[in-house]
């Protein structure tokens, strides 16, 4: 698995897991009614936090190594690290980061 | 010429760095005395605490509390000659009920029984030691009206729908050391499925986090290292691109 595969895959599920926790979990935690079973799913869920979190350590460490390959400035790296922060925001960047090694690859883009 | 990183530009970066490394680092700290924290609690096992009386723990038509939970209390009234049996994996929990000066009833799990005749339920006054427990799930009941006296878990809810009786929201764990003459005979010390320790987990989530923030940290005074370097760097390349081969 190439490095840039390696961080399409770690970009998507950091993406989902944010999305899911800040998105689903979180306002169901603490928006849902008290003892309601929404609100108890939101609590149980919000361990995903711990998922996010790890696994984002692991993409922040795969984005910074494709940074150094592919060459991105240092601004575009930043927001590649951030994103993983910011929900949503990473699959612009994962979109953006794809588009970039397409080209350089010469390859058509397609997404 | 002075290097890169000490121009004015760069002082916005410094201040960045400087910033989040203090801002991770305080999270992570923050987060690994949560962590002590949530271990001295779960050090302080409440099921070793000395009995306080039942009704000082929970009112009859209280819900159970944390704080509680696993707690042994003092169980005053009169058996209500009254028994279920909650199945479980390899035998059955027997269930009794001691109705209290309050009017209402506590189950109580008098032990473990797996096979032979089943004892009879215990009558009279009674004053027993057990440790307060929660009411497990409700479980699916093929036959809530039916006259079987099996339930498949000690809930309450279950067991009022069974009994018809007005239960408290929890049930006791007869300490067999502290039965104080229940008739125990063929029964074993049922163990207590919840109790304070339980609660390690949560304390195990902050120290996920504290360990992932000083990596953030970590992480964070790497990039600033690399970033000077490519700085000076590029600099010391454009200086010697210049004069070189002139």
């Amino acid at each position: 698995m190439t490095l840039f595969n390696a961080y399409r895959v770690l970009a998507i599920l950091v993406g989902v897991l944010l999305a899911f926790c800040s998105l689903v979990a979180l306002p169901l935690k603490y928006l849902a009614t008290e003892g309601s079973s929404l609100q108890t799913f939101g609590e149980n869920a919000s361990i995903m936090w711990v998922a996010h979190g790890w696994l984002f350590m692991v993409y922040v460490v795969v984005a910074f190594l494709l940074s150094r390959k592919a060459g991105w400035s240092w601004g575009f790296t930043g927001t590649a690290l951030i994103a993983g922060l910011i929900p949503l925001l990473i699959f612009w960047v994962e979109r953006k980061v794809t588009q970039r090694y397409r080209a350089d690859m010469g390859e058509p883009v397609t997404s | 010429m002075t290097s890169p990183v000490l121009a004015p530009r760069a002082w916005g970066v410094h201040l960045l760095v400087l910033l989040a490394v203090a801002a991770a680092g305080w999270l992570g700290w923050w987060q690994f005395g949560a962590w002590q924290a949530h271990r001295d609690a779960a050090a302080q096992d409440l099921t070793h605490a000395s009995p306080i009386p039942l009704d000082r723990a929970i009112g009859p038509d209280d819900p159970m509390t944390g704080d509680v939970l696993g707690r042994p209390v003092e169980v005053s009234g009169r058996w209500m000659d009254l028994q279920i049996d909650a199945d479980r994996p390899g035998g059955a929990w027997l269930v009794d009920f001691v109705r209290t000066d309050s009017g209402s009833a506590i189950p109580v799990v008098r032990g473990w029984y797996d096979g032979g005749d089943e004892p009879l339920p215990p009558t009279g006054n009674v004053d027993l030691v057990g440790w307060l427990q929660p009411s497990q799930d409700l479980v699916h009941d093929p036959d809530p009206h039916g006259s079987s006296n099996d339930v498949s878990g000690v809930s309450i809810p279950d067991l009022v729908q069974k009994t018809g009786v007005d239960l408290y929201s929890g049930f006791v764990v007869l300490d067999h050391a502290r039965a104080d003459g229940t008739d125990v005979t063929g029964l074993r010390q049922a163990h207590l499925e919840e109790s304070p320790s339980a609660g390690t987990w949560p304390g195990a989530r902050n120290l996920f986090y504290g360990v992932e923030w000083w990596f953030f940290a970590g992480f964070a005074i790497f990039l600033w290292i690399k970033w000077m370097r490519d700085e000076t760097r590029e600099q010391a390349a454009t200086e010697d691109a210049v004069p070189s081969n002139a």
